[in-house]
């Protein structure tokens, strides 16, 4: 489904990551872990095509990103759901058109993406909030509907920036529930974070980062 | 497309002033280029319709025989340009010479003989003026042995076409001269509401909007502000046309009623739309993800 082969990110003199090598099947559930500056995020946008590696190849789903053509980018990225780590939600939409958006770029009507956003929300458990706008939510809501937005589509890659970094603990365990929820469907899952509480004894895959090295690929 | 539209329009309503302003702008450059353009199509009508009100004279030579009057006559009856001819006798000119002095008739009176040359009178057809038609007609005349000088108005239709073809000239550059600033405030507009939307593009980029879905929207907002601009323009034109034409009638009214075509009132909109996606094509220039 991604594999990265000797992979290298630099940016002006500083490298963010460097040859880096991994693989990970369909359907996995795979933390990416590290201490800040380990180049957790760069991996993940380099898999979601907002960078490009100075060195190495990636492929995704089938796509060499050494030889995708500009203009094929935004189907690639459609089979790829992101939640940001500063969520990038619309102010001057609701909830319901920050998710829908999602489903319009890929061309849907507005009678499907009713009911996909509807299912998002109840997914997300925030039917409830289908008509308030952004400002309105809390962190832990916002989140959730960055989540809903990400997996409207049903794309088959999840990425998610630190997604509990601003949430208390029931906030944070309610969220990964979800992330558990959507890949018991068959959605591959990429988790970067550097709470080791989350993935602790789940038994999941981890790959550690320092300074920008893969230094262990194991189960959490 | 639909949801293309619908963003197109609430950005115009969310940033109505500075959509007004632009349509307002947009709105005078056009009705400016209404004016030449009206003017031009005037100037054109009048100057074509000008030949019409100048007869040819041909003066025929002094002792020419009616044989030959008559071969004149038959010939320029029969040229396709010519509307009707009158034949004027010198007795004939001499009466008409008294009746034009009037009172002053008597300074004829001292006259040994008449020294008036007969002439052929030629009014030309209206609708099928062609000026190098009449050109050549005039030099085949002045080459007969029979016709002693033919008058016409050349030296003033020479002005009036050299005058028509400045102003064409002149009318050119201003033309494409407002029309660089219309595409220059749509350009100005689009950047300036790029800009503002900018963190919205990243976004729609992110989640994997096409070039053309980004795009779509400005376009439609450009192509919409120069349709108002144009009808704007043409609401303008055709108001100054409506008190230019009573001005016309009342003080000129020589040169006939004025025209404003309506399919130029229809081409400003046309006009300011395609300049207004113009000058949005430019501002987006090369998006890159």
């Amino acid at each position: 489904m991604i594999g990265f082969k000797d992979v290298t990110r630099i940016y002006d003199n500083m490298t963010a990551l460097r040859k880096v090598t991994f693989g990970i099947e369909k359907g996995e559930f795979v933390y990416i872990t590290g201490p800040s500056g380990a180049g957790k995020s760069t991996l993940l946008k380099l898999i979601y095509l907002a960078e490009k590696p100075d060195e190495g190849t990636i492929r995704i789903a089938g796509w060499d990103t050494d030889t995708l053509r500009e203009s094929a980018i935004p189907y690639l990225r459609r089979n790829i759901g992101v939640v940001f780590q500063d969520f990038k939600l619309l102010a001057n939409r609701t909830v319901y058109d920050n998710i829908a958006l999602a489903l319009r770029i890929r061309g849907f009507g507005e009678n499907e993406i009713k009911g996909r956003v509807q299912d998002a929300l109840k997914l997300v458990g925030l039917r409830h909030k289908t008509d308030n706008f952004p400002v309105a939510l809390s962190g832990g809501e916002q989140q959730r509907i960055t989540i809903a937005r990400a997996i409207v589509g049903e794309p088959t890659v999840l990425l998610a920036d630190e997604p509990t970094g601003n949430l208390d603990v029931d906030n944070a365990a309610g969220i990964m529930k979800i992330f558990k929820e959507i890949n018991a469907r068959g959605t591959t899952i990429l988790i970067a974070t550097h709470n080791r509480e989350l993935f602790r004894n789940t038994g999941l895959r981890v790959l550690w980062f320092d300074s920008g090295n893969l230094v262990a690929d194991e189960e959490g | 497309m639909i949801y293309s539209i619908k963003l197109a329009l609430k950005s115009l309503w969310f940033e109505k002033w500075i959509h007004m302003l632009t349509v307002v702008t947009i709105g005078v450059g056009l009705f400016v280029l209404g004016l030449i353009f009206f003017s031009l199509y005037n100037i054109e009508g009048i100057t074509s319709r000008l030949p019409e009100r100048f007869s040819v004279m041909v003066f025929l030579s002094e002792g020419t025989g009616n044989r030959e009057i008559n071969q004149l006559k038959a010939r320029l009856s029969e040229d396709p340009i010519v509307e009707r001819i009158k034949y004027i006798s010198k007795d004939d000119a001499l009466v008409e010479l008294r009746t034009s002095l009037k009172d002053a008739a008597y300074i004829l009176e001292g006259l040994d003989e008449n020294p008036l040359f007969p002439s052929i009178e030629i009014r030309l057809k209206k609708n099928s003026f062609d000026r190098t038609r009449v050109e050549g007609l005039i030099n085949e005349l002045k080459g007969l042995r029979s016709v002693n000088d033919v008058v016409y108005g050349e030296d003033l239709l020479g002005t009036i076409y050299t005058i028509r073809n400045g102003v064409k000239t002149i009318s050119a550059g201003v033309i494409l001269l407002f029309s660089m600033a219309i595409i220059f405030v749509c350009y100005s507009t689009v950047k300036i509401l790029f800009y503002r939307r900018k963190e919205e593009i990243e976004i729609f980029k992110l989640l994997g909007a096409t070039k053309a879905f980004i795009r779509l929207p400005f376009l439609i907002e450009g192509g919409t502000l120069g349709f108002l601009g144009g009808l704007l323009g043409g609401a303008g034109t055709y108001i100054l046309y409506r008190f230019i034409n009573g001005l016309v009638i009342s003080d000129f009214p020589m040169l006939g009623v004025m025209h404003l075509p309506l399919g130029l009132v229809a081409a400003l909109p046309a006009g300011g739309a395609i300049l207004g996606i113009i000058g949005s094509t430019i501002a987006l220039g090369r998006l890159r993800f």
